[in-house]
């Protein structure tokens, strides 16, 4: 078998295992369109593949052969994404008013008939909620994973929050608002310690300026970079998700991280940057955090890095500081943009009352109240003792009421809806 | 399912990521070379890419509007091209490179340059490998390349 049959059988294998799973049923059609797009694209790339022979030059058929495989490796690991979508275990009441709080941030535009953002919400095998961002032949939608053991928890909503930011901080180019800013502080942080540089890498420049014009340094200068935007993108979505869901996701947060792991690796914050960051921002927005929430949280060391990765973090976490304050009132304007209102504390109070007694609150305006009036319900206590059938189950009780309370408000949204 | 299986698509139409432009473009000035029909558009967008990646005027500011990836790619296979290396200054490769996505601009459907075809092909090729590769950031190696 040549490497051209090899590379054709390989990518019909996909498209039937597309078509297998079209099969199946899905609760939302998103996921569905999902392996439209998916099975539009890969029907394109057979197509290339099927379109050479043995006449075409072999480094070309070669290339080709490779691109196709690279891609396999890309969007299989999607197909099980959609598959798993699908699973029961996730919490399927959150879907409709989650999709509707990212529309109305990624398309605040559009009237409602017209938004065309997709969600893919699914429990994951991963203690860490994720997300694909912006695949390139997967425009428009927004793939979220929460851990399986997690996923049916609505109280960790504002997690996702932070995920959907992954997909704003493209949408919105926020990138393009903060990387001038930071390319310029990392050239800053270089000159400062410009010996240390050279001894580093062995550049033996002469002078500051050929950090940008010699190509050697200016490899090292796009790593820093690199780590820089990532960090700048990670600080964003935690400030969107604060944003969204004010107190509640640091309750998140701290719910799913705190102590920390203890490791940090260079493209994300630190854990206790990342938290100074939120409580900063927090204090911005008049929020309250809770006493002593950097407590929370021990340090994090770079281990299995060497001494010249420490050193371009360090230049990287200098960048990310300079351009805080952009990230800070980019996630202010973008929510803003999108009629996204911060947390109301008297609606947080009266819907926390209701679910206190044990009902969903009716009325809700958005999703923010509600999961924070359920951490407020959280920390309230003890609830429910003299009641047998709930006695001793206030988290589990706790978590679907607050379902139950998100299907609510779904509804009455739609009665609204023109 | 918005598209059916049997439905056809335009196996043609052009990703838009440069390893998969440059790897199209390196199958039309492949085909050229054998003489089949068919256009040269990925070669005119890859030219367009290569132009956008390399800004037309030197500034003390290029360096922050630079999409530093792409540029190193470029310079690789620009490297490949000549067969030596380019040099270590940006200035020499952004000429380079400008001169590159002219040859690629320049192209005619019916090119009879063997040579000319078979030496931008083979840069093609090269500039779909180091794009390929330079997708992950810089120490990561294990993670998903959209994954966040």
């Amino acid at each position: 078998m040549t490497i051209l049959d090899s590379a054709k059988q390989r990518v019909r294998a996909f498209l039937d295992e597309v078509r297998r799973l079209a099969d199946l049923e899905f609760p939302y059609n998103d996921s569905k369109d999902a392996l439209a797009v998916l099975q539009a694209l890969f029907e394109r790339k057979l197509g290339r593949l099927e379109a050479l022979d043995e006449t075409n030059d072999p480094a070309v058929v070669s290339q080709e052969a490779s691109l196709a495989l690279r891609s396999l490796f890309v969007y299989l690991p999607l197909l099980g994404f959609v598959l798993r979508s699908t699973n029961v275990r996730n919490a399927f009441e959150v879907f409709r008013p989650f999709l509707r709080l990212a529309t109305q941030v990624l398309e605040p535009d559009q009237p409602l008939s017209a938004r065309t953002t997709r969600l893919l919400l699914s429990s994951e095998w991963e203690y860490s909620p994720f997300t694909y961002q912006s695949i390139p032949d997967l425009p428009g939608f927004v793939l979220i994973g929460i851990p399986a053991p997690e996923s049916a928890n609505p109280l960790l909503l504002p997690l996702a929050g932070h995920e959907l930011g992954h997909t704003v901080w493209v949408a919105k180019k926020v990138c393009d608002q903060v990387k001038v800013g930071m390319t310029e502080a990392i050239l800053t942080g270089l000159t400062a310690k410009f010996d240390e540089f050279n001894q580093y890498t062995r550049l033996s420049l002469s002078r500051p300026e050929d950090l940008v014009g010699n190509l050697f340094a200016l490899t090292e200068v796009k790593d820093i970079l690199e780590w820089a935007v990532r960090q700048g993108e990670e600080t964003f979505c935690d400030l969107l998700g604060l944003r969204l869901f004010g107190e509640a996701y640091l309750f998140a947060f701290a719910y799913l991280l705190a102590p920390g792991s203890g490791d940090r690796i260079p493209w994300y914050p630190s854990l206790t940057e990342r938290v100074g960051y939120l409580v900063q921002a927090a204090a911005d927005w008049h929020l309250t955090p809770p006493l002593d929430y950097e407590k929370l949280f021990g340090t994090e060391v770079l281990a299995g890095f060497t001494a010249y990765d420490s050193f371009k973090a360090s230049i990287a976490d200098q960048a990310l500081r300079a351009v805080f304050p952009v990230l800070v009132a980019q996630s202010k304007s973008i929510t803003e943009a999108a009629g996204v209102r911060i947390r109301l504390p008297s609606e947080v109070t009266r819907i926390g009352d209701r679910l206190a007694l044990g009902v969903p609150a009716e009325h809700c305006d958005c999703i923010a109240d509600i999961v924070n009036a359920a951490w407020a319900v959280t920390h309230a206590g003890d609830l429910w003792s003299d009641i047998a059938t709930m006695a001793g189950r206030k988290e589990e009780v706790l978590k679907e009421l607050v379902l139950k309370n998100l299907e609510v408000f779904e509804f009455e949204q739609l009665v609204k809806r023109p | 399912m918005t598209v059916s299986p049997t439905q056809s698509h335009n196996v043609l139409e052009l990703d838009s990521d440069l390893a998969s432009l440059a790897s199209q473009a390196a199958i039309e000035l492949d085909n050229v070379l054998l003489e089949r029909a068919g256009g040269l558009s990925a070669v005119g967008r890859l030219a367009q890419m290569i132009y956008a990646t390399v800004p037309a005027e030197e500034t003390s500011w290029q360096i922050h509007y630079l999409d530093i990836g792409n540029t190193i790619a470029v310079n690789r296979a620009v490297a490949t091209l000549t067969g030596s290396s380019t040099g270590t200054q940006l200035r020499q490769l952004l000429e380079r490179a400008r001169d590159i996505a002219a040859r690629l601009s320049a192209l005619p459907e019916h090119e009879e340059r063997h040579v000319e075809l078979k030496d931008l092909r083979a840069f093609c090729l090269e500039l779909s490998r180091q794009a390929a590769s330079s997708r992950r950031i810089a120490n990561e190696t294990a993670s998903h390349p959209y994954r966040r």
